[in-house]
C-alpha cells in the first residue's frame, strides 16, 4: 500500500472513532435514546448469559421433586417466576433464552439489510443514470411485496426456519434504507470534497466508501437499529402462524404454543411474557432509533 | 388535464405492470426452486396418474422451463391462477370471495387508524410538553412495538373470553341466516378485529399530524384566528389541520399498501376469512396454487394502491409531472 | 373624551426563574375617534402590552395585576368565552405581515366572511356583500375576492387586513407595526387611508411601532415605553416638538430627517434584565444625563401639563438636555453617570 493509501486509512479509523464518538455523546443527551440503549443492553446481557440467569433450560420438563409429576400450568411463584407451559417448561427460561433468537435473527437480518441497502443507495445515488434506474425499479418492486405475506410463502414453501425468515428480510427490507441513502449520496455527491475528489483522479469505488460512506453512516445506523425491530417481529409473527423453528424457542414459538393449546385464556403468564418481552425488545429498539435520527441531520464529516 | 399529467400515468402504468410481472416472475422461480417435484406445487399429488398427464400438458410441464413460464404469464394476465387441490375448483372463485373480505377489513382498520390517528395528533399536538403527550407518546410505541397478533389475543382475551362482549372468532355466528355483510351480527365479528389492527397503525398519521400541527400552531395566522374571537375549536380543526393534512393524505395510499400484510395476520388470530388467512391454511394443507396465487393478489393489490399513490402525488405536485 | 380603552396600571409576567417583568406598571388611554402611537426598541414590552388587552399572551407569560378596560368592561377578569365575543367585534387587530396572518389554504373572501358569520347572524350571502363593501372601502378591486393569499402583493394583501379589522365596525383597533413590511411609498399611502377611514367611523387605534418618523404622521397622542414602563406620555406634537424625556430625544434624534441634515443618533449600551430590574429609572445606565439621584430612585409619571406625563426627576432641565440631545458623542458614552450633572444638587 502506499502512503496516500495508508494515510487515508487512517483518517478513515479517525472519521470512524468520530462517528462513534458523536454517536454515543448524543445517546447520553437524551435521555430516550439512553432508556432504550439500557434496555437493549439488559437484553444483550441476558441472552449472552442465559444460561446463568435461566434457571431451567427452556426444553426442559420439570417435575415436582416430591411427586414426580409435570409441573403442568402453573400460575407465577418463586419457583417459577412466569410460570410454567402445558407441559411442564418454564416460562421464565424459555423468555431469556428467546433474547438469543430475538437478537440473532435481528442483528443478522438487520447487518445484511443494511449493506445491501447502503450500497445499492450509494451506488445509485453515486453513478446516476441508468444504473440509478435499474435500482429504483429494483426498489419499486420491493415496495410492492407485501412483507408478511411473501415471508409466509417463503418460509412456507422452503420449510428451512430461520434462515428463510432473514431471506425474506433480506429481500425486501433493504428498500427503505436504499432510498434514504440514494438521497443523501444525491446531495453529498454535489459537495466540494467529492468533486476534488473526483478531480483528483480518485476512482469510483474509492470515493464511495472513503467520502461518501462515513457520511451516510447516521442514516445506515438508523435503518439498521429499525430493521432488528421489523425483523424480531417478522420471526415472532412467522412463528406464531406455525412455521417456525420450534427447535429454537424464540417468542413467537412460546406464543404459537400457547395459542394453539388454547391454553392463552387461563394461562396469562404465557401468553403475556414472551408477548411483552417482544414489545419491550422492540421498543427499545425503536428508542435507540430516534436517537440515531438527529444524528442523521447533522454535518457531514469530511 | 394537461398532455403532462397523461404521460406521467401512462409512465407509472407501464411501471406497475412491469413490477407486477417481475413478483409474477419471482412466484415462478420460488415455486420451481422448492426442493422435490416441482409438478407437486402445480398438480394435486392425490390425482390419479391419467388425469395427473392431461395435466402435466396443459400446464406445458413437459416442454421447457421457459416455455412453461411463457404459459405461466399468458394464464395470469388472463385471471387464471391455477385450480385449488384443496376445494378442487379454479383458485380466482375461491379466493373472490377471501378478497373481498380483507378489503373490509383493511378498509375498516384504515378508517380507525386514521380517524384516531388524525384526532389523536391534533390533541397531542394542543398538550404539546404535557404529562398526558409523554404516556400517550409511550403508550402509542408500545403499541407500535408489540406484534399486532398478539395485541390481538390479549383484545381476544378481555372483550371475548373475559368480557363476552365480542364473539372470539369468524366473520358470522355459524347458522346464521340472511345477508352475510352489514348486518349486526357481521359488525359485532368485525369491530374486534378492525380496532386492533387500527390501533397498531395509527402511529404514523397521528405522529405526522402532531409534528405538522406543532409547527402550524406556531404560525401567526393561527394567532390571527385567535384574535378574530374564532371558537378554539373551529381554529384547530379549520385552520390548523386544514394545513397540517397534507403529508398524511400524500403518505396514506403508500402506507395502506404497506399495511395490507399485517391486516393478513390478524385474520388467522380472529379466524377471519379473508386472503391472509388462506395463505396460511392452504401452506398447512399444501395447497399451493392457493397460496402462490392469494399472495398474487394481495401483490396487486399493494401495486393499485402505489399507483394511486402515483396518482394523487402527480396531482398534487405540479412539477412531477412537467415535461 | 371618554375612553374607549383604558389601561391601568397594568403588570405582566413572563415565567422564568425569577419571572421577567416584562409590563411593569403600565397606564394608557385611548379615546374614541383617537390614534394613540405606543412607541419603543423591541423587547421594551410594547407587543406585551397590547397582546393583554385581548389576553392573546402565549402561555408562559400571565396578567399579575392591573385591569384593562373596554369602556364599561375589564377584560382580565373576564370569562375566555366572554371575551371571544368581544375579540374582533370591539377590538380588532391588524397585524405585521399579512402574508403569515391570512391562512395560506383560504381565499381571502372566506377569511372575511368567516369572521362576520362567527360574530353575527348573516348568511352567507350577505357575508359576501359585506365583504365586498369593505373591500370597496379599502380600495381593493372585487376581482380579487376570490384570491389566495399569495397571489396578490404585499400592498394588496395589508388592504385585506385592514379591511378585515373593520369588518364589524370595532370601536378600537390596534396595529401591530402595521406597515413595517412594506415600501415607504405604500407605507405613507395606506396609514393616509387609515387615519382617513377612522376620521369617517370613529374608531380609536393604537398603533404600536418603534418607528417614531412613521407615528408623527397620524398620531394624536404619543406613549412612549423603555424597560416595561411607560416614559413619556402626551399630545404628539409636544412630545416630538419637545421631548421631555432623554429616551424621547434619542428616539427623536435616532431618525433621520432629511430636512436638517444632521449625523443619526445611537445609544450604547442595553436595556436591563427585566428579570431583575433596577431599583431607580430603568434609563440611569445609558442616560448621558443620569445622576446619583436617578439610580437610586425610580421616577413616576408625572404631569408636566395638561395631558402630558414624563417620569424623568428632571424635568423642568428638558430644555437644556433637548439642546445637547442632538449631539451624536452625547449618546455614546460608555458611562453609567453623565459628568454634566454630576455636580447637581441632589
Amino acid at each position: 500500500m502506499n502512503a496516500a493509501s495508508s494515510v487515508g486509512g487512517q483518517r478513515a479509523s479517525i472519521r470512524g472513532s468520530q462517528i462513534a464518538a458523536r454517536s454515543l455523546g448524543l445517546v447520553r443527551r437524551n435521555p430516550l435514546p439512553t432508556t432504550g440503549a439500557v434496555i437493549l443492553t439488559t437484553y444483550i446481557v441476558a441472552a449472552l448469559a442465559a444460561p446463568v440467569i435461566a434457571p431451567y433450560k427452556p426444553n426442559q420438563m420439570i417435575l415436582d421433586s416430591r411427586t414426580g409429576v409435570v409441573e403442568r400450568l402453573q400460575s407465577p411463584s418463586w419457583h417459577h417466576f412466569f410460570g410454567t407451559t402445558d407441559i411442564g417448561q418454564d416460562v421464565f427460561s424459555q423468555t431469556v433464552y428467546g433474547a438469543r433468537v430475538a437478537l440473532i435473527v435481528g442483528l443478522t437480518s438487520a447487518l445484511i439489510v443494511t449493506i445491501v441497502g447502503g450500497l445499492v443507495g450509494l451506488v445509485a445515488g453515486y453513478y446516476g443514470g441508468h444504473v440509478d434506474g435499474i435500482l429504483m425499479r429494483a426498489a419499486d418492486v420491493a415496495y410492492s411485496i407485501p412483507f408478511e405475506p411473501f415471508a409466509i410463502l417463503v418460509v412456507g414453501m422452503f420449510h428451512r426456519g430461520l434462515s428463510d425468515i432473514v431471506f425474506a428480510i433480506a429481500l425486501v427490507m433493504w428498500r427503505a434504507p436504499g432510498r434514504v441513502v440514494r438521497a443523501q449520496t444525491l446531495s453529498l455527491a454535489q459537495r466540494p470534497f467529492v468533486k476534488a475528489a473526483r478531480v483528483a483522479g480518485v476512482s469510483g469505488p474509492r470515493i464511495i466508501l472513503r467520502h461518501l460512506a462515513p457520511n451516510v453512516m447516521p442514516f445506515i445506523g438508523l435503518y439498521a437499529a429499525v430493521t432488528v425491530g421489523w425483523a424480531v417481529v417478522a420471526e415472532a409473527t412467522i412463528s406464531f402462524l406455525g412455521f417456525g423453528d420450534s427447535t429454537h424457542i424464540s417468542w413467537g414459538v412460546m406464543l404459537q404454543t400457547a395459542f394453539a393449546t388454547g391454553a392463552v385464556n387461563e394461562a396469562l403468564w404465557w401468553t403475556i411474557a414472551p408477548g411483552l418481552a417482544t414489545a419491550i425488545f422492540v421498543a427499545s429498539v425503536f428508542l435507540l432509533a430516534r436517537g440515531l435520527e438527529h444524528d442523521a441531520t447533522a454535518a457531514p464529516v469530511t | 388535464m394537461s398532455a403532462g399529467f397523461i404521460r406521467y400515468v401512462c409512465r407509472r402504468l407501464v411501471y406497475m405492470v412491469f413490477t407486477l410481472w417481475i413478483i409474477a416472475t419471482l412466484i415462478f422461480v420460488i415455486v420451481r426452486a422448492t426442493p422435490g417435484d416441482p409438478t407437486a406445487y402445480l398438480i394435486d399429488p392425490t390425482f390419479p396418474a391419467n388425469v395427473k398427464h392431461q395435466l402435466i400438458a396443459s400446464f406445458g410441464l413437459d416442454t421447457s422451463v421457459f416455455h412453461q413460464y411463457l404459459l405461466y404469464l399468458k394464464n395470469l394476465a388472463m385471471g387464471d391462477l391455477g385450480r385449488s387441490f384443496f376445494y378442487q375448483q379454479p383458485v380466482v372463485a375461491v379466493l373472490g370471495r377471501k378478497l373481498a373480505n380483507t378489503a373490509i377489513l383493511a378498509v375498516a382498520s384504515f378508517v380507525i387508524a386514521y380517524g384516531l390517528g388524525i384526532v389523536g395528533g391534533v390533541l397531542l399536538a394542543r398538550v404539546r410538553g404535557s404529562r398526558i403527550d409523554g404516556i400517550a407518546s409511550v403508550a402509542i410505541l408500545l403499541l407500535r412495538s408489540a406484534p399486532v397478533f398478539w395485541t390481538g389475543i390479549i383484545a381476544l382475551i378481555i372483550f371475548s373470553f373475559r368480557l363476552n362482549w365480542v364473539p372470539y372468532g369468524g366473520m358470522r355466528t355459524p347458522g346464521y341466516s340472511g345477508s352475510t355483510y352489514f348486518t349486526v351480527d357481521f359488525l359485532r365479528h368485525l369491530v374486534l378485529p378492525a380496532v386492533v389492527t387500527g390501533l397498531y397503525y395509527l402511529a404514523l398519521p397521528l405522529l405526522l399530524v402532531r409534528s405538522a400541527m406543532i409547527e402550524i400552531l406556531d404560525e401567526d395566522f393561527m394567532e390571527l384566528a385567535r384574535a378574530k374571537g374564532l371558537s378554539p375549536r373551529r381554529i384547530l380543526y379549520k385552520h390548523g389541520l386544514r394545513n397540517s393534512l397534507l403529508p398524511v393524505v400524500t403518505e396514506a395510499a403508500v402506507y395502506v399498501g404497506s399495511a395490507l400484510g399485517g391486516v393478513a395476520v390478524v385474520e388467522v388470530v380472529f379466524s377471519w376469512p379473508g386472503l391472509g388467512r388462506e395463505i396460511v391454511l392452504a401452506l398447512t394443507r399444501h395447497d399451493y396454487p392457493v397460496a402462490t396465487g392469494a399472495f398474487v393478489m394481495l401483490a396487486l393489490c399493494v401495486c393499485a394502491m402505489n399507483f394511486l399513490a402515483d396518482l394523487l402525488y402527480g396531482y398534487l405536485d405540479p412539477r412531477v409531472t412537467s415535461v | 373624551m371618554n375612553a374607549v380603552l383604558d389601561i391601568r396600571d397594568l403588570h405582566v409576567q413572563y415565567r422564568g426563574a425569577p419571572p421577567v417583568r416584562a409590563v411593569d406598571g403600565v397606564d394608557l388611554r385611548v379615546g374614541s375617534g383617537e390614534t394613540v402611537a405606543l412607541v419603543g426598541e423591541s423587547g421594551c414590552g410594547k407587543s406585551t402590552t397590547v397582546r393583554s388587552i385581548l389576553r392573546l399572551l402565549s402561555p408562559t407569560a400571565s396578567i399579575t395585576g392591573g385591569g384593562v378596560y373596554l369602556g364599561e368592561q375589564e377584560l382580565t377578569g373576564m370569562k375566555e368565552k366572554q371575551l371571544r365575543r368581544v375579540r374582533w367585534r370591539d377590538v380588532s387587530f391588524i397585524p405585521q405581515q399579512a402574508l403569515n396572518s391570512l391562512d395560506p389554504v383560504y381565499r381571502v373572501e372566506a377569511q372575511i366572511v368567516e369572521v362576520l358569520r362567527a360574530h353575527g347572524t348573516m348568511t352567507r350571502r350577505e357575508a359576501r356583500a359585506r365583504t365586498a363593501e369593505l373591500f370597496r372601502l379599502v380600495g381593493i378591486g372585487s376581482d380579487r375576492l376570490k384570491s389566495y393569499p399569495h397571489e396578490l402583493s404585499g400592498g394588496m394583501r395589508q388592504r385585506v387586513v385592514i379591511a378585515m379589522a373593520l369588518a364589524l365596525h370595532p370601536k378600537l383597533v390596534i396595529a401591530d407595526e402595521a406597515t413595517t413590511a412594506l415600501d415607504v411609498i405604500t407605507q405613507r399611502r395606506i396609514l393616509t387611508e387609515v387615519r382617513a377611514m377612522q376620521r369617517e367611523l370613529g374608531f380609536g387605534m393604537l398603533y404600536v411601532s418603534h418607528d417614531i418618523g412613521v407615528v408623527a404622521q397620524i398620531s394624536d397622542r404619543i406613549a412612549v415605553m423603555y424597560a416595561g414602563k411607560i416614559v413619556e406620555d402626551g399630545p404628539a406634537a409636544s412630545v416630538l416638538g419637545t421631548p421631555s424625556h432623554p429616551y424621547t430625544m434619542a428616539l427623536k434624534y435616532a431618525c433621520p430627517d432629511v430636512r436638517q441634515r444632521r449625523p443619526v443618533v445611537s445609544i450604547s449600551g442595553y436595556p436591563p434584565s427585566l428579570a431583575e430590574p433596577p431599583i431607580g429609572c430603568r434609563f440611569a445606565n445609558r442616560c448621558p444625563f443620569a445622576t446619583t439621584k436617578c439610580v437610586a430612585e425610580a421616577p413616576p409619571l408625572l404631569a408636566v401639563g395638561g395631558d402630558w406625563r414624563v417620569a424623568c426627576h428632571y424635568t423642568e432641565r428638558a430644555h437644556e438636555f433637548r439642546e445637547q440631545a442632538s449631539r451624536v458623542e452625547l449618546w455614546e458614552r460608555d458611562t453609567e453617570i453623565g459628568p454634566s450633572v454630576k455636580t447637581a444638587a441632589i
